[in-house]
Parts: C-alpha cells; structure tokens; sequence
C-alpha cells in the first residue's frame, strides 16, 4: 500500500514537476525561489497524498501550496539583510531569458488574479476546476481572469507602442 | 479583436514568456524531506503528548481539592494549586484563591494559620443574621483588586471571639466575588442570594463596617451611592 502510493506520487511527480515550476515561476519571477517553492508544495502534498491524490487538480494544490508558501516565506525572512555581492553564491549556469517586462506586470497583479493565470494558463485548467480548486464560484473566476487580461493587455498595447516609436 | 480571442492573446503571450524550464529536484529528495518531516512531527506529537501528560500530572496533584497551605517562612510552593495559605514574616496571612475548592480543607488551613473563619462556597452570600457583624473588619482584611484574588489578614487585629466569614461564589469555575465579615463566634448565620440583598443591608455593614464610608467621615453634601 505504502509502496503503491509513492508509486502514484513519483508518477505523478514527473507528469507535473515542469509545469508547477513554469506557474510558479510566472508568479515570483525567481527561478532558484521557484525551484524551492515547488519542492516545498510538493512535499506537503507526499505528507497529505492521501487527501491531495481524489484533489480534482493535484497539480493546482501544489501551486496554491507554492504561492500561499511564499508568502509565509517572506513574512519569515522580512527582516533578513540580504547577503553582500561577496558571500552571494554562485549561479549554477545560464539562465533560459524570460519576457522579464510581460512577467514583471504578472507579478503585479494581485494574487487571486496570479493564481487564475497560473492554474487557467500553466495547468490548462478549464473555469469550473479552477473555480473548484479556489474555492469560489466560475463567475468569480471569470472576473478575475478579465481583469488580469485587462491589465496585462494594456501593458502590450503601451509595450508595442514604444517599441513602434523607437523603430520610426 | 473579440474578447475571446484578446484573451487568448494574452494568455499565450503570459505562457510563451516562461521559458521551458524544468525542475532538478528528483523525486528521492522529495520523498525524504517528506519522511524526515513526518518523523520530526511524531517526535512533537509525542513530546507535547509527553508535556501534556506531566501537567496534567501536576495539576492533578493541585487539582481542586487540594490546596496548599504554607506555614512560617516556606516560599509558595505549587502556584497552580486551587488555593494557597501564607503566614508571612509579619504575622499577615495571604490567602490567594486561583478556583474555589474544598472549602472545609480552606476553613482548616486558615485556623492552622491563626484565623478562626467559616468558609462557604456557593451562590450566596452569608451575613451574620442577628444584629450588626462586628465593626473593624477593615482593619483585619484587605482584599485588593486583581485576579488571582488575595485576601490579607491580620490575625492580630480580630477582636477576641471573634472569626471571619468568606462567602466565595464563583463564575464558570473561577472565583468571581469575596464576600467577608467579622462576626462573633458562633452567632447564627444566614445566607441570601445576591439578588435578595437589599441596599439597606449593604449600606447598614457599610456603616458599621468602614471608616471611610463611616457618617462621621462624610463631608456635608456627600453621600455614599449604593448600585442595587
């Protein structure tokens, strides 16, 4: 049984690894904070399989999990002085390039409006599971995701626009 | 552009952003922290079952019931027991009530303690029924505000025969009103609910009772205001 069970998790582990990190990273905009973040969701989601595993979207647990654990995170650690250019560690390679402006307007938006992108976008959730995983109504889900485009199309439009003006 | 389809812009837009990373964290790293965790929470369940089995332990040896009474110069000793009794150096015994029980093992320890008092615990309050209690009651007790309650007492200064009643009533377990008078040993007490106490009677034992609140000690135009 217990054997059975970390079966399912590695499976499911695998299927879902990739795509938790991209919801997340999308969110905290932190690859390494990403990484953790997710192994952190990941493995309060091993301590509760039982339950986690009949979760309509186990993958949408474990980002809520991420989010909602970066927030704790860095209620912990807002008073920590961050380390001087000195002592900072190494970076293990070259980072992939991320539309770093687009991303930064996602990190903007409240976090309801984050989680909807994340769960709608990265785990290809349809309106009712994420309303289910949310815990609030299909409409609610709707605004909140009109919103977030709203906000991220009008920073496009204004991206586009400068970068129209600085070709002419 | 409908709305749909600015939708789909923009979400396609927020998905091709995030480039195609991938995690390195393998499953055994997960899998572990996840074991290692779980046998650190067992530990903190058994260590706060461990806590909780020896308080309750030592509530249950100063349970209700089972107040302490330190004679002379001894410290407090369980500062969780229902009741403790003190004779300090100057003769003064400090009576600190946490939860009223056992009220005959009280009554006892006070008269170990030299103070020759009735205890009773309920939800009325007792008075000595013939005539006045005996005046200077001020003098013998001091009750300040605050809770744990403590009652000072002067053996010293009660009148010869006579003995102190407690009325103790209490409120959801804990000791919510003190009521105390000086009374001549062995006159007949009577005691009444607290919605039956008239405000005569309460202006009555104030008169014979406090110097402040004393006729002789009002200035001319001031009264004492009593709240039925």
């Amino acid at each position: 049984m217990e054997a059975d069970s970390a079966a399912e998790f590695a499976v499911f582990y695998q299927a879902s690894m990739d795509r938790c990190l991209r919801a997340v990273l999308a969110s905290v905009g932190d690859r390494q904070l990403a990484e953790d973040l997710v192994s952190e969701g990941f493995v309060r989601a091993l301590m509760a399989w039982r339950k986690v595993r009949q979760h309509p979207a186990p993958g949408a647990w474990v980002v809520r999990t991420a989010l909602n654990t970066r927030i704790s995170w860095s209620r912990r650690h807002r008073r920590e002085v961050p380390l001087t250019g000195g002592d900072a560690p190494a970076l293990p390679g070259p980072e992939p390039v991320m539309d770093a402006a687009l991303l930064a307007e996602v990190r903007q938006l409240p976090l309801r409006q984050r989680e909807v992108i994340a769960l709608r976008v990265f785990l290809d959730l349809d309106t009712q599971t994420t309303a289910a995983v949310l815990g609030i109504a299909p409409g609610t889900v709707g605004a909140h995701l009109s919103r977030a485009v709203a906000t991220l199309r009008g920073h496009m439009s204004s991206h586009i626009s400068d970068n129209e003006e600085a070709t002419t | 552009m409908s709305g749909d389809e600015a939708t789909r812009e923009v979400l396609g837009a927020v998905k091709a952003a995030v480039p195609d990373i991938h995690m390195h964290t393998p499953v055994q790293h997960i899998v572990s922290a996840a074991r290692s965790r779980r046998r650190r929470r067992g530990l903190t369940r058994l260590a706060v079952f461990a806590v909780a089995v020896a308080a309750g332990l030592a509530l249950g040896l100063s349970a209700p019931g089972s107040g302490r009474s330190t004679p002379g110069a001894q410290p407090y000793g369980a500062k969780l027991a229902a009741w403790t009794v003190r004779t300090g150096a100057g003769g003064a015994v400090t009576v600190t009530l946490r939860q009223l029980a056992n009220a005959a093992a009280l009554q006892h320890a006070l008269a170990e303690h030299g103070v020759p008092a009735i205890v009773h615990v309920g939800d009325s309050i007792c008075f000595q029924s013939d005539g006045h209690p005996l005046p200077g009651l001020f003098r013998v007790v001091t009750h300040p505000p605050g809770f744990p309650i403590v009652i000072r007492i002067r053996p010293a200064a009660m009148p010869h025969g006579s003995e102190l009643l407690f009325s103790l009533t209490r409120i959801s377990g804990a000791v919510a009103y003190v009521g105390q008078e000086l009374i001549r040993i062995g006159a007949p007490v009577s005691c009444l609910h607290p919605r039956h106490i008239t405000p005569a009677r309460i202006r009555r034992r104030a008169r014979a009772d406090c110097p402040r609140t004393h006729p002789s000690r009002f200035r001319n135009g001031t009264k004492l205001l009593v709240h039925d």
